[in-house]
């Protein structure tokens, strides 16, 4: 044991800044959740404000909109889950069988430039696109002889386009990692299985799936911890008072509720709350991970 | 596995771990601890607790403290949202006010803090509080943190202090508007003084002169040539395109029917007494016969509007997305030449509505009076009037100092021949070479250029304007205007739009547009009826549990029923639901302010 110390303590000395920073930065600050369970307010602190327990995520569950509102969450956090993954692992997949380098590399730059806009700016442009009156998007259904689409104004359509915007917005971003591992696939697999005389297809299906599985894991278990986020700034610069129904979520009603009021400790007890339950489905999946597909990420 | 592979899952995998800690629930902002520590506390402890009168000398006008006091204060400045306010190496801590303030009044002024965004200043003021670190002496808050001062007991009570220092008009102006006063009134003393908008954004009628000119139709009078010249406007191409391609109002719904622009206050008050609101819980509370309050949104006459506004469309008269649309987007339907009306304030005859012109030269948006209801009610509603309070740290020794500043700049404000508190340093501006030059003995406020102003004497070297407000509000707070103070300016220059400026106020009217002036004529000449809130107490314990729960069931359900997602027969529903969710609790909550502060 000795030995081992004297041999690795350099290493442990460089690890301790980033440790200093964690602790400092994220675990400290993370004693700031008791106002969870407190009527705070800001001029009596955190030790002089009373003590209310459980009554703020009570409240969460006795609203009247809370059903509804976590019902929201949960369909529109799970559609994008799901084709949040596999459109960039199909996406990853096609574009690594593509040859031309020049192609590939302005496909891969066009494909993720999304990513980098912010909502505020694609909640104005979609407005426009999107438009019944005009929109690009519903000249284009109408030359096809469909009806315009209320897309933004009608409940069913507005989950509909949330999901679909945000992927494309998305995808593209999310492909990186899986084109990564495909590049960091040893070049004699595919070798070798043309020489067994495998199709294409059959390396795809054989050899690039299962290598890419880890990570596939990897990223769904780290979304699943998500799963209470269905995209706060995307939902608040989109939806509006026709699809209340359909599109509120829990992040945008902490924010009406507990921002625009200046109701810290509720909004805290909802954090906590999409954490707790974060955290729990991201112990099942990698239990779940290592179990099925024998496979830990830690 | 080759290294190439395993050097790429690590790589992966450090990708992914980095999102790891978008997890992490909560990360306080740690920073900001301590507040500068200002120097007003070692002054005022220094021996000479010159308490009031003492060390100040002269005339009203003309007060100077020695030794001097030091006022610290706070701002919020953008920076790049506002034109220029400061000359080249100047800034809010370092500019010719503030030496002048230091050189003729004898009072230094420090910010404790000066921030960028209205969130961060009140953050500033949470940290204050919560950290109990020293509040400056003087500043602006409104709303939540104005609430949480006022519970914590840090302000001071003022009553004292306008009786003893404040301008004459100044007290009568408290009085006139006493109703609005109701957030800083705490057991029947004043903790705030208001800041004034105004109050000259009274909505009226903006059309397409021009298309109806094209039809052959008269202005609007009553609602029902209104919704004629809608129709005409929606089916009869008014713009002579020969595409189906126009409607009547363009009108932002996403709000609920008031807002601050596009707003129809205007129908509602043509067909009921009420005036109605959705998107706060706080607007309006009418008063009603038996001199108790009721919230507007569930009033029965609400339907009247909610069934004109369904029929318009239903028939296409109205945007068909207004229930997505904020103001500013639904002005761009007006802007592009698709809507022939929207309501809104004096000012948007150069935006967004100047727009118009530039997408086509011959639009002309004119601004014409509101039309009358079938009953001849008519009316808009009365924006409220207060954007927020200046406060007082309870500790502060100098408020003497800080109303002489203030009646000061009050007076230049009011520019009243004989009043004893009227500046004459400041008769021709407030600062030479700042907001004003002399030029052949003329003082030339802006277009220096066209003046013939020699480039060396001009403020700024593009030749611009100078906004000195910035600059002169320093421990103001909030500047307040003086409501309905600019109305004889507006009658003057609408009479003889080269008449000669000979007041700030009268200067700042002769700066509006054509289209602005006209709009604001057209405003102050047809006198009806303001819907008042008659709330304007802090939000009570209900409102702010449920306020928002309410607000969210009323905007919808309205707009339900004006889409026809819904029959006129739900309001009943809805009003039933506001109620049992916490609405009827509500009622009776500002009931009960109401009666104590009558």
């Amino acid at each position: 044991m000795a030995a081992y110390w004297r041999k690795t303590w350099p290493f442990h000395l460089l690890l301790l800044p980033a440790l200093a920073l964690v602790i400092i930065f994220q675990y400290i600050p993370l004693f700031g959740v008791v106002i969870a369970f407190q009527d705070y307010e800001p001029w009596l602190g955190i030790k002089g404000s009373p003590w209310v327990g459980f009554e703020h995520f009570q409240y969460l569950f006795t609203y009247p909109d809370g059903k509804q509102v976590i019902w929201n969450t949960l369909i529109i956090s799970a559609f994008k889950l799901v084709i949040n993954l596999i459109i960039p692992i199909v996406f990853a997949l096609l574009l690594n069988e593509v040859s031309k380098t020049f192609f590939k590399r302005s496909v891969q730059t066009f494909v993720y430039l999304p990513h980098f806009l912010s909502w505020v700016i694609l909640g104005g442009i979609m407005l426009d696109i999107l438009s019944p009156e005009g929109g690009i998007v519903n000249r284009v259904l109408n030359a096809f002889g469909v009806d315009s689409i209320f897309f933004l104004g009608n409940g069913s359509w507005f989950r509909f386009t949330v999901v679909l915007s945000d992927v494309w917005k998305e995808f593209g971003f999310s492909a990186i990692i899986f084109l990564a591992t495909l590049v960091g696939i040893n070049p004699a697999l595919y070798e070798a299985a043309e020489i067994d005389g495998a199709s294409r297809w059959q390396q795809v299906i054989s050899i690039s799936v299962p290598l890419i599985m880890p990570i596939v894991i990897v990223v769904a278990t780290l979304s699943l911890g998500r799963i209470l986020d269905a995209g706060f700034d995307q939902i608040l610069n989109l939806y509006n008072p026709l699809v209340y129904s359909h599109g509120d979520i829990i992040d945008t009603f902490v924010y009406r509720e507990g921002l625009n009021n200046g109701q810290f400790s509720f909004g805290t007890a909802v954090g906590l709350f999409k954490s707790f339950i974060g955290f729990i489905l991201i112990v099942i999946s990698y239990r779940m991970a290592f179990k099925l597909a024998n496979y830990r990420i830690f | 596995m080759s290294r190439y592979a395993k050097f790429a899952k690590v790589l992966t995998l450090s990708v992914a771990i980095g999102l790891l800690p978008t997890l992490a629930a909560c990360s306080k902002d740690s920073n900001e601890g301590s507040p500068s520590k200002s120097t007003s506390q070692s002054d005022t402890g220094t021996g000479t607790t010159q308490s009031t009168d003492t060390g100040n000398s002269g005339e009203l006008w003309n007060q100077k403290y020695d030794p001097p006091v030091t006022i610290t204060t706070a701002f919020m400045d953008d920076g790049t949202s506002r034109g220029n306010a400061f000359k080249p190496g100047e800034s809010m801590e370092d500019n010719a006010n503030i030496r002048w303030m230091k050189d003729n009044m004898g009072i230094n002024v420090k910010f404790d803090f000066i921030v960028t965004k209205p969130e961060d200043y009140d953050t500033k003021l949470r940290l204050l509080l919560s950290s109990g670190g020293k509040l400056p002496d003087a500043f602006a808050a409104s709303n939540d943190p104005l609430q949480s001062l006022l519970s914590a007991n840090k302000l001071m009570p003022l009553d004292e202090a306008i009786e003893k220092y404040a301008h004459p008009e100044y007290k009568k102006l408290l009085e006139k508007y006493s109703y609005a006063l109701g957030e800083v009134k705490k057991d029947g003393k004043i903790y705030g003084l208001p800041a004034f908008f105004m109050g000259d954004e009274g909505t009226v009628m903006w059309i397409r002169k021009d298309w109806l000119d094209n039809l052959g139709l008269q202005p609007p009078k009553t609602l029902d040539d209104f919704e004629n010249v809608l129709k005409a406007f929606t089916e009869n191409d008014p713009d002579k395109n020969g595409k189906n391609d126009t409607i009547g109002l363009a009108v932002p719904l996403k709000e609920g029917p008031w807002t601050w622009m596009g707003q129809t206050d205007a129908i509602v008050s043509a067909l009921t007494d009420q005036m109605i609101n959705t998107y706060d819980v706080r607007l309006f509370w009418n008063k009603g016969a038996d001199g108790k309050l009721s919230y507007g949104a569930i009033h029965p006459d609400a339907k009247l509007y909610l069934e004109k506004m369904r029929d318009w469309m239903s028939k296409g008269y109205l945007d068909k997305e207004a229930g997505i649309k904020d103001p500013s987007k639904s002005s761009e339907l007006a802007a592009s030449g698709k809507a022939g009306i929207m309501f809104g304030p004096f000012w948007m005859g150069e935006w967004p509505l100047g727009d118009a012109t530039k997408n086509d030269p011959k639009a002309d948006f004119e601004p014409f009076p509101l039309p009358t209801g079938p009953t001849g009610l008519v009316g808009r509603a009365e924006k409220p009037l207060t954007q927020g309070f200046t406060v007082f740290n309870k500790d502060f020794q100098h408020i003497d100092a800080w109303f002489a500043y203030f009646n000061k700049i009050f007076a230049k404000k009011l520019e009243q021949a004989g009043d004893p508190y009227f500046d004459p340093r400041w008769k021709d501006g407030y600062l030479e070479g700042y907001d004003y030059v002399k030029f052949n003995g003329k003082v030339v406020k802006g277009n220096y250029e066209a003046a013939g102003v020699p480039a060396e004497q001009w403020p700024l070297k593009d030749g611009g304007t100078l906004d000195i407000r910035y600059m002169m509000t320093n421990i103001l707070g909030n500047f307040t205007s003086i409501p309905g103070s600019n109305v004889a300016a507006v009658k003057k220059f609408l009479a003889d739009p080269n008449a000669e400026a000979t007041s700030s106020l009268e200067f700042d009217v002769s700066q509006m547009k054509k289209r602005q002036l006209g709009a604001a004529g057209v405003r102050i000449n047809q006198e009806v009826s303001e819907g008042k809130n008659y709330f304007t107490g802090p939000m009570t314990a209900t409102m702010k549990s449920k306020g928002e729960l309410l607000k969210k069931l009323a905007t919808e359900s309205y707009l339900k029923i004006i889409y026809g997602e819904k029959p006129i027969e739900y309001f009943d529903e809805f009003v039933k639901q506001w109620l049992d969710n916490g609405g009827q609790k509500i009622t009776d909550e500002v009931n009960e302010w109401y009666a104590k502060n009558q």
